[in-house]
């Protein structure tokens, strides 16, 4: 079942994405970080939730984003 | 109540490479912010736009702001709102143990804003917070608080209620007070750490300082060796971060080296234990601050 990367709610103002560290159909493995987020107080990495195939990508480098905002999805299978 | 605009726009620039996070799993299912919302609670973590908050509520641990969210004082850095308070909430000291108890707290971590328009400062909504909390979750209970404009008498109701730990942050050097803190003073809030070890010797103090806001190492010193000179027992280092464009700017980006050196300089004055890094807050892993001195040694 495809997993959602999730924007969590980062509480330090409002986010960007900066870079994504996986391209599309790239295999990423649970816990690696996979996309960049800028606030003005800090620079976050989101890791991926599972380990499987950067299978969508729902956000790009200067959108902005909202807390539980789906970032891409992340599928068990190559797309 | 009119609140200060906030950043319109996502920043553009890249902070310093030691200004990133990364952020742990399990907060998947905002069991905190779900938690939180359904109490009625409000956060510091919230309120002052804390860079560790994802980190923090994935841990399932909050500081809890008591006493409403809007402040009386305009301090330059801080992005809690003011204005004219709303009436205290009676109930919140049960809805907060409640919390406590639901997140399995161990060490718990109450702070308020400034409420210089109550009689007692909210020292005695302080008080009943810290008996609720006791009573629901046997949790160790660490205050921090404002000033209460050097009042012995609301002093002397928070330190009555015997919490483990007694913070009051000094938070910048006395050059910066009235830029960065208004209304409040260097020498009081020295005063407040002095007398709170004064009557009980048993209760941690601790005491936290933002750095980058301008100061000079030698005054940094100097603080340091004052909080020392009144028996300040834990302290806190950690990078000051304009909440929003109308507030203080970062006069510099401390690196982390400067942060241990510093750090081992405050542990040879005597602190019992010394936290400083750019991330640090004052209640940034608390729980982990007060372990292994579980009491104070009162002749130490």
């Amino acid at each position: 079942m495809p997993m959602p990367i999730r924007m969590p709610d980062l509480g330090a103002g409002p986010a960007r994405l900066s870079v994504w560290y996986a391209e599309h159909g790239e295999r990423v493995l649970e816990g690696e970080r996979i996309v960049e987020v800028l606030t003005e107080r800090a620079t976050f990495e989101i890791v991926a939730p599972a380990t499987g195939v950067l299978a969508e990508k729902h956000a790009f480098p200067q959108d902005r984003l909202d807390p539980g905002q789906i970032l891409g999805m992340i599928s068990e299978e190559a797309p | 109540m009119r609140a200060l605009p906030l950043l319109a726009e996502p920043p553009q620039r890249r902070l310093p490479d030691w200004l990133k996070k990364p952020l742990p799993r399990g907060n998947e299912d905002f069991f905190t912010q779900r938690l939180l919302d359904e109490l009625q609670l409000q956060t510091v973590c919230v309120n002052a736009r804390c860079p560790n908050q994802a980190e923090c509520w994935s841990r399932r641990t909050a500081t809890f702001m008591i006493l409403g969210n809007i402040c009386t004082r305009p301090c330059g850095f801080c992005s809690v709102s003011r204005g004219q308070p709303l009436d205290v909430e009676e109930d919140e000291p049960e809805r907060l143990a409640e919390a406590a108890f639901r997140l399995r707290l161990k060490h718990v971590v109450i702070t308020s804003v400034t409420r210089d328009d109550l009689p007692d400062g909210g020292a005695n909504h302080f008080r009943r917070c810290i008996l609720a909390v006791r009573l629901r979750t046997g949790a160790a209970v660490e205050v921090l608080t404002p000033d209460f404009l050097g009042d012995p008498k609301a002093l002397d109701t928070v330190i009555d209620a015997r919490p483990e730990v007694f913070n009051h942050n000094l938070e910048t050097v006395p050059r910066l007070y009235r830029r960065a803190r208004g209304r409040a003073d260097y020498q009081r809030s020295l005063d407040l750490l002095a007398y709170v070890k004064r009557r009980d010797p048993s209760i941690i103090t601790k005491t936290g300082l933002m750095l980058g806001l301008g100061e000079t190492v030698d005054e940094l010193f100097d603080v340091l060796a004052d909080a020392r000179a009144v028996g300040c027992d834990i302290l806190t280092l950690g990078q000051y971060l304009a909440p929003t464009l109308k507030h203080i700017p970062v006069a510099r980006y401390v690196p982390p080296s400067e942060f241990d050196a510093l750090a081992e300089v405050a542990r040879r004055l005597g602190f019992l234990q010394v936290v400083a890094g750019p991330f640090v807050r004052s209640s940034y892993h608390a729980d982990e601050m007060v372990r292994p001195h579980a009491h104070a040694d009162p002749n130490a």
